[in-house]
Parts: structure tokens; C-alpha cells; sequence
């Protein structure tokens, strides 16, 4: 299969802005339609890994990132971005085009594949039991799910944990973690050791401040078809100088606290609730604080010991 | 008298026998509750029945106590659009 790094970055360039090209992320296919120099960029380094399409190909979302043809195309340039033909989000900078294409996908999944139970969530795998990490923005949940990715458990979305109604396994769907803020330097440091812990450049925005993208694991991308049985459901907290705390959640608890982070709970009304219900019946729920990542990823090596 | 709302289907779970959560297919709010409640829930579900009757269903003592706090209780399953109280009555 034809995957990003097949394509020279001139390539790339050139069939984002001829036909677009059809990018698959676990289960989905994208089309991506854009001339934008800094969002070929950002796919170039952040999806490497990932197959390509034929641009006729079906894709589930199209998703166009364009500059306007009026003076803004000069003047403080920006990025609009088009879904299916329609504005999605307002106009943003034009280096904010890459963030902007994470923040669009996240939405059409978010909004359109309501045939799966999704939670907002940082879900993780290994040996084949998912420990998912359910969290408010500024929790620590993608810092924590970064560490975790690029030290012995497999990634399966920093942002979307998806059910499947048939069978309650969760779907991957890798893509680059999204960091912010003070969490960028943290993970830089932490990853130095990483040959294969890729960034983007941190680009300030004024809606989340200071954002930048780890690359996904190529392992994660390529074991993406390989779903997942929810074992873990942990509602991290980072607290600077708090001590490393794991508090076991009674499932009623946990049940309440995950409906919260569900994008369409409602919406599937008894099914949904039935499919949480189950998920939480078979899963440990947990609170945990932590402020050091070692002994984050110590106590979640400890889960994986678990029978 | 006091009873289901009518249509509903009283979808609930437990893990331990004594927190429960409970969906309400006619709101689409999810509640955390007690036994006690979905004892009241069952019974009601059975056939509608007064503050007293349930009471002796419950197998509680008929005292003003006891009535005030199943009255909170029924007061709380009202507000959760779970129990109505009939117009008979």
C-alpha cells in the first residue's frame, strides 16, 4: 500500500492542490484537498506512516484547507477550511493550518460516526486490553497518553475512544497527539531519547495557546485495524507535586464520570447507556493524581500486570 | 397515589446491589441512585400505590418518620421526571 513517505515532498505538494489525496487514519478515509504549503508540510512529517487512496477513491469526510482569494490572502494571510463544501471553523492564520486539519478531523469523527459509542478520551493498548483515559483539557490526559505511547503501550487515539456496538471493542484511530503549552518542552525532554519522537513546530493560538503535534508510533499506525478490549478506565489528574495516586472508582461512579465524556451518549440513548453499561461492567475504573511521569508509567505498568 | 411515568421503561444497572444507575428513556438523563429507590421504582412498576401502601410494601414501620423520608424520596423521583402522581388521588 502507498503510504505518505512513498511521496517526495514536492509529490505531496502537488496532489494536495491538483485532485487532493485520500488519506486513511484507522478506519476512516480523508479526503484532503489543499494548495496550503504548511499543511503539506505537517502531513509530510506527521503522517508518514499512513496509506494513501487513489483520489477517486470513497472517503468517509473531504475536508478542503484553502487561502481566500481577497486581500487577506496577502494581508495577515488565512486558512479557511471546508467540510463537504462548508465553512467548518472561522478563518484561522495560515501557520495555523496544520492544527486547524487535527482540529477538522477530530470533528468529522466527533460528528459523524455515531454508529460507535465516543468518548473523549485517551485510549492505549497492551497485550490486547485497552486502558482508556477519559479527561477535561488541562488535565494532563495527552501529556500522560504521549509518555505511555512511546514507552511500551500502543497507541490508539490521544482524543477518540471509539465503541463498536457489536462486539464493544474499541476501534483505533491513531493520529498525531495534540500538546500544549508547558506539556511541548515536557515531552521534548522526556522523548530525547527517541529517535522516532517527531514534532511539529509549536504554533501560538489564540483559542488553545501554544499547540504542537507528536507523531504517532509507526507501530500504532500499522497495527491500526487490530481493535482493542476495554480493561482500564482511568480519570487521570496532573497536580504539580502531587504524589502518585491510584484510587479504585466504583463502577456506578466510573459510569457517571464516562457519560460526562461521551460526544453522543445521548444521542444513542438506551443503546448507549447499555454499551457503557457493559464497558464498565468488565473494565477497573480508577482515579489517578500524578505530577512525575516515571511513576505514571510505573503504575500503569503495574495495571497492565494485572490478571 | 403515585406512579411510572407512563412510558417508561426503567433501564438500571448495579455492580454491587447498592449504588445503581439509572437511565430514564423518556429524558435521556442517566441518574445515580440507591436500593431504595429502585425498590420504590419496582413496586411502582407493578401497580400504582400510595405513600402508606408502599410503605407496607417496603415493610417499614408506619411512622412519621419513616413517611417523611419515603415522601423526600418520592419527592426526588418526581423531580427526576421518573414518578408522577396520579390525579385520582
Amino acid at each position: 500500500m502507498l503510504t505518505v513517505a512513498h511521496l517526495t515532498r514536492a509529490e505531496l505538494g502537488a496532489r494536495l492542490a491538483r485532485d487532493g489525496i485520500v488519506l486513511q487514519t484507522g478506519g476512516f478515509l480523508v479526503h484532503l484537498h489543499s494548495s496550503v504549503p504548511a499543511l503539506a508540510d505537517g502531513i509530510a512529517l506527521m503522517y508518514r506512516d499512513y496509506p494513501l487512496h487513489p483520489p477517486g477513491a470513497f472517503a468517509h469526510f473531504r475536508l478542503t484547507l484553502h487561502r481566500p482569494a481577497s486581500l487577506r490572502r496577502w494581508y495577515r494571510p488565512q486558512v479557511h477550511m471546508r467540510f463537504d463544501g462548508e465553512a467548518l471553523f472561522k478563518p484561522l492564520p495560515l501557520a495555523h493550518a496544520f492544527p486547524m486539519l487535527e482540529w477538522g478531523l477530530n470533528w468529522c469523527v466527533a460528528n459523524r460516526a455515531h454508529r460507535y459509542l465516543m468518548i473523549h478520551a485517551a485510549v492505549l493498548e497492551r497485550g490486547g486490553r485497552a486502558v482508556i483515559l477519559p479527561a477535561p483539557p488541562g488535565s494532563g490526559k495527552s501529556t500522560l497518553c504521549a509518555a505511555l505511547a512511546y514507552r511500551g503501550w500502543r497507541l490508539l487515539s490521544d482524543e477518540l475512544t471509539l465503541i463498536r456496538p457489536e462486539d464493544g471493542l474499541i476501534e483505533p484511530v491513531p493520529r498525531p497527539v495534540s500538546l500544549k503549552n508547558a506539556s511541548i518542552d515536557v515531552m521534548r525532554s522526556y522523548l530525547a531519547d527517541s529517535d522516532h519522537a517527531v514534532f511539529t513546530v509549536p504554533v501560538d493560538t489564540t483559542l488553545k495557546g501554544l499547540v504542537a503535534h507528536l507523531r504517532a508510533p509507526a507501530d500504532a499506525v500499522a497495527r491500526s485495524s487490530e481493535s482493542a478490549r476495554p480493561a482500564w478506565i482511568v480519570f487521570p489528574r496532573y497536580q504539580a507535586g502531587a504524589p502518585s495516586t491510584l484510587e479504585a472508582l466504583p463502577p456506578a461512579h466510573t459510569h457517571m464520570d464516562l457519560a460526562k465524556n461521551a460526544f453522543n451518549y445521548s444521542l444513542l440513548g438506551a443503546r448507549g447507556f447499555d454499551m457503557l453499561a457493559d464497558m464498565v461492567g468488565n473494565a477497573r475504573g480508577y482515579r489517578y493524581t500524578y505530577s512525575k511521569l516515571d511513576e505514571a508509567i510505573a503504575v500503569f505498568d503495574q495495571l497492565a500486570a494485572q490478571p | 397515589m403515585w406512579r411510572l411515568m407512563p412510558g417508561l421503561a426503567l433501564r438500571y444497572r448495579t455492580w454491587d446491589n447498592e449504588t445503581y444507575v439509572l437511565y430514564n428513556n423518556l429524558s435521556g438523563d442517566t441518574h445515580l441512585t440507591d436500593a431504595a429507590a429502585i425498590e420504590v421504582l419496582e413496586l411502582l412498576r407493578q401497580s400504582p400505590a400510595a405513600a402508606r401502601s408502599l410503605l407496607s410494601a417496603l415493610q417499614l414501620d408506619d411512622t412519621p418518620d419513616s413517611l417523611a423520608q419515603l415522601d423526600s424520596l418520592l419527592a426526588e423521583l418526581r423531580g427526576q421526571a421518573l414518578i408522577e402522581s396520579t390525579p385520582a388521588c
